[in-house]
């Protein structure tokens, strides 16, 4: 993975110096809270219900086990012992305090960590494939791109004051794992005409109030001139982007109200004069960062590894868990191992800062000290051995993460909701928390197969459900909770938005509406039809017949 | 994951159109502190406190602006953010909505971390 | 308003300015050094040009290349912020320097805030129109807090890059 140098040391002791006195300029009184506001967003810092929250990056995902020991520590130290791990592959917690934060900092930039523009009106921190240089079907590994597009974005003088925030994801596998089409930008790694590595360019997209799945504004874009193509995609949307009205600011808006057409035609154009005016990177800092991403020395193993198909045969919990959540690695004996953050009945995400060190001496220990960060609020433990999996199994089950339910029902992400956000209307958590107690056991949850239920407390999209195969929105009527559903949504490179059913439901009538689904899509499927190929075809009448026929 | 910035709404705007279906209720004022974002409540005794069962409940017109007039001074004096005069239930200091029920108590997901019992 | 000259390496500075805003309608005095709304050079006025010299100001919303008949003959252009949220600005400034070739008074006005005078600074403005409250000290913390940046930008700077692979 990359490794700062002091160059990039430099750039975030600053920072922390920089907000020690802004922060010390708020609490004597030097600033007003209208003018802090936006220099404490930009590092991250919220205030939402009980207290701040800090979100701190985690860049396109990746972490060292050094790097997630810190944030351990960050919350047994400065939080109450735990911290949520976001649908941006970043960490937030919850109990913050404003005097502290500059001390905070301070000790994540010790292991190069920090909150820099994990918030505000700017270029945000960018995601990746959390299987980035693992998976077998990747061209090249996103994260060399990615981590050229977070040196670029932090901190650029022209666009940190943007009409609204901007996100941008990578994805660089034939699988869309990243949701790029979810994005403001979308980078997709192709190969050109003449088979050279290159990105496929979308632009556009977002959730939110207005969910938009992303045009296809470029097909192929030579490597070397990514960034001034970016600059050309920002600065069109700097200057032309609504500042008028805050629900029409984000770039989806623009795109749609001049056409993909047009705006395609502005980015060109724009960029026709910016690419020679020296914004790309040479290519010796490319050849640089790639270097950090060459694949670890593993080892040469023959297949089968013999103790790793005993215990599977012997177990039939192993063996269920290996199914679900160990995906092949692209070297043989090797496995890409999820860690489920949603225990039955647990909040999704939430990990505490046992939990947390448990997992970074695992990936010490069996990973080649690395560990990734999901959108869908799960950590990976890239690297390890098939010989060793029994073991990390076995270790996770003592900290309560061996659940082996990935991209299966109980798989569910949620925001954190009216439980913690200001801004919600409805809780999202209590609805995932009891989703997963009704199929709770191992056989049902096999039974459905994949199915991605995603939860946001309001129209802000947090949770994505715009995206799931089941979203929930809650929504706040007549002074109650009230939960609307949709079906239909896919993040990945069929990326659709979920139909909205009907009337919402009450919060003790979700779950009970989600069966209902659920037992309809059983009954209607047809022999190995997963749930959103079987929405595909049949589409939402059946579904919606049932839900409201007995309500 | 929620945007702070998503919606710039201040926090009295927030009490006077969102919360405004309880007449028969009472007011109080509340806010976070600056420095460590705890969630505090004017008391009856003209301090700021963390327990929403000491928080000072005013049923008239002139009680409630006394509440503004308290809220306005503390945010001036740089002492708290998120000013709001919330309603309350009937006869308590129980807030009115779910919301503000939350942020007295804590996350009902976390029972362990409550600062009382719920209502 | 008092007026601070910003640039790469030294402290904002108080500067004696004696740009004055030109009515609407007024003839400059040829001794004036005035400054118009772009609405005034767009609408054609080219009595304007019989002051001492000439600046234009602009709003977010303005596009600088709309500037080009008459940027040689404009010493200063004001860029003011409506709120210090309306990031057009640093793209205004950017593009006089880099795209138009401006040489003259790149000036920011209005509402921004002194933590942004790092951002300012790098592309492209050099001088600020405050307050006589504005915390000089503030602006001067902004434009030091950095000593290694990740792009190019106006200041002519080297980004980080340039450093990593100097020989």
């Amino acid at each position: 993975m990359y490794i700062y140098d002091k160059f990039d040391q430099t750039i975030v002791r600053e920072r922390v110096a920089e907000f020690r006195g802004q922060v010390q300029r708020r609490l004597a009184g030097e600033l007003s809270e209208d003018q802090f506001r936006p220099l404490r967003l930009m590092n991250g810092l919220y205030l939402q219900l009980h207290a701040y929250m800090l979100r701190v990056a985690i860049p396109y995902g990746t972490m060292s086990s050094a790097q997630l020991k810190k944030l351990a520590y960050i919350a047994q130290t400065y939080d109450r012992g735990y911290g949520h791990f976001t649908t941006r592959q970043n960490i937030q917690y919850n109990w913050i305090k404003l005097e502290q934060v500059p001390d905070l900092l301070n000790d994540l930039a010790e292991v190069q960590l920090h909150g820099i523009q994990t918030s505000g009106n700017c270029i945000r921190n960018v995601t990746a494939d959390q299987f980035s240089g693992v998976a077998g079907d990747e061209i090249e590994d996103p994260r060399i791109v990615s981590e050229a597009v977070r040196q670029w974005s932090t901190f650029h003088p022209e666009f940190s004051f943007l009409p609204r925030k901007f996100k941008i994801a990578v994805n660089g596998a034939a699988r869309d794992r990243a949701a790029i089409q979810f994005h403001d930008i979308g980078i997709q790694v192709v190969r050109g005409p003449e088979g050279d590595v290159g990105y496929a360019i979308y632009a556009g997209g977002g959730m939110g109030r207005t969910p938009v799945v992303a045009p296809l504004i470029r097909a192929f874009l030579p490597k070397a001139e990514l960034l001034s193509y970016l600059e050309a995609i920002l600065r069109v949307y700097n200057r032309h982007g609504r500042r008028d009205n805050i629900y029409k600011a984000r770039i989806k808006i623009l795109v749609r109200e001049i056409g993909a057409e047009e705006f395609t035609r502005q980015v060109e154009a724009e960029w026709a004069l910016l690419r020679n005016e020296g914004v790309n990177l040479p290519e010796a800092e490319m050849s640089r960062i790639q270097k950090f991403f060459a694949p670890p020395p593993y080892e040469k193993i023959a297949a089968p590894v013999v103790a790793f198909e005993q215990a599977r045969a012997s177990n039939p919990a192993f063996a269920r868990w290996v199914e679900t959540n160990v995906h092949t690695h692209k070297v043989p004996g090797y496995g890409v191992v999820t860690i489920s953050l949603k225990p039955v009945g647990g909040i999704p995400g939430d990990a505490t800062a046992e939990q947390m060190s448990q997992i970074a001496d695992l990936a010490e220990k069996y990973s080649f000290a690395e560990v990734r960060v999901t959108h869908v609020q799960n950590l990976v433990l890239p690297n390890v051995k098939q010989a060793d999996l029994f073991a990390v199994w076995q270790q996770l089950g003592k900290i309560g993460f061996a659940d082996a339910n990935l991209g299966l029902i109980g798989d569910i992400i949620a925001c954190p909701g009216l439980d913690y956000c200001a801004l919600a209307n409805a809780r999202s958590i209590p609805v995932a928390q009891q989703i997963s107690e009704r199929f709770r056991t191992p056989e049902r949850m096999k039974e459905i197969g994949p199915l991605q239920i995603k939860i946001s407390g309001c129209i802000n999209a947090c949770g994505h459900h715009h995206a799931g195969h089941i979203g929930i929105l809650g929504v706040e009527r007549a002074g109650e909770e009230l939960y609307q559903i949709t079906l239909g949504g896919a993040g990945d490179e069929t990326a659709s938005i979920g139909e909205l059913l009907g009337p919402g439901f009450k919060g003790d009538q979700v779950v009970d509406a989600v069966e209902k689904i659920v037992n309809t899509y059983i009954e209607l499927r047809q022999p190995g039809e997963e749930f959103l190929a079987a929405y595909r075809r049949v589409g939402k009448a059946p579904f919606k017949e049932r839900l409201y026929a007995s309500a | 994951m929620a945007d702070e910035n998503t919606q710039v709404i201040e926090p009295s705007e927030i009490s006077a159109h969102r919360r405004s279906n309880k007449a028969a209720g009472g007011k109080i004022a509340t806010g976070n502190r600056l420095r460590d974002g705890v969630v505090i409540y004017l008391a009856a005794n003209g301090e700021w406190t963390t327990d929403v069962d000491q928080a000072r409940r005013e049923t008239t017109a002139d009680g409630e602006a006394a509440l503004k007039g308290a809220l306005d001074a503390a945010f001036k004096a740089n002492y708290l953010i998120d000013a709001a005069v919330i309603d309350t239930v009937p006869s308590d200091t129980k807030p009115a909505r779910l919301r503000e029920q939350i942020r007295a108590v804590g996350p009902t997901v976390r029972p362990d971390l409550a600062r009382r019992a719920n209502w | 308003m008092p007026v601070l000259s910003i640039a790469v390496g030294s402290d904002p500075a108080p500067i004696n300015d004696n740009w004055v805003r030109l009515a609407d309608g007024a003839a400059p005095n040829a001794t004036d050094r005035v400054i118009v709304p772009f609405a005034r050079l767009k609408g054609g006025d080219n009595q304007i040009f019989g002051a001492a010299a000439v600046g234009v100001e602009l709003g977010g919303a303005d596009q600088v290349e709309d500037l080009k008949p008459w940027l040689d003959r404009l010493s200063i252009v004001v860029l003011r912020f409506a709120t210090f949220k309306d990031g057009r600005l640093f793209t205004s400034a950017r593009m006089l320097r880099q795209r138009l070739g401006f040489k003259g008074d790149v000036r920011a006005a209005g509402d921004f805030l002194p933590d942004q005078t790092a951002f300012l600074l790098r592309t492209g403005v050099s001088s600020l129109e405050v307050s006589d409250t504005f915390p000089v000290d503030a602006a001067a913390s902004s434009a030091r807090a950095y000593s290694v940046r990740y792009q190019h930008a106006v200041d002519g700077l080297p980004a980080a890059y340039d450093e990593r692979h100097a020989p």
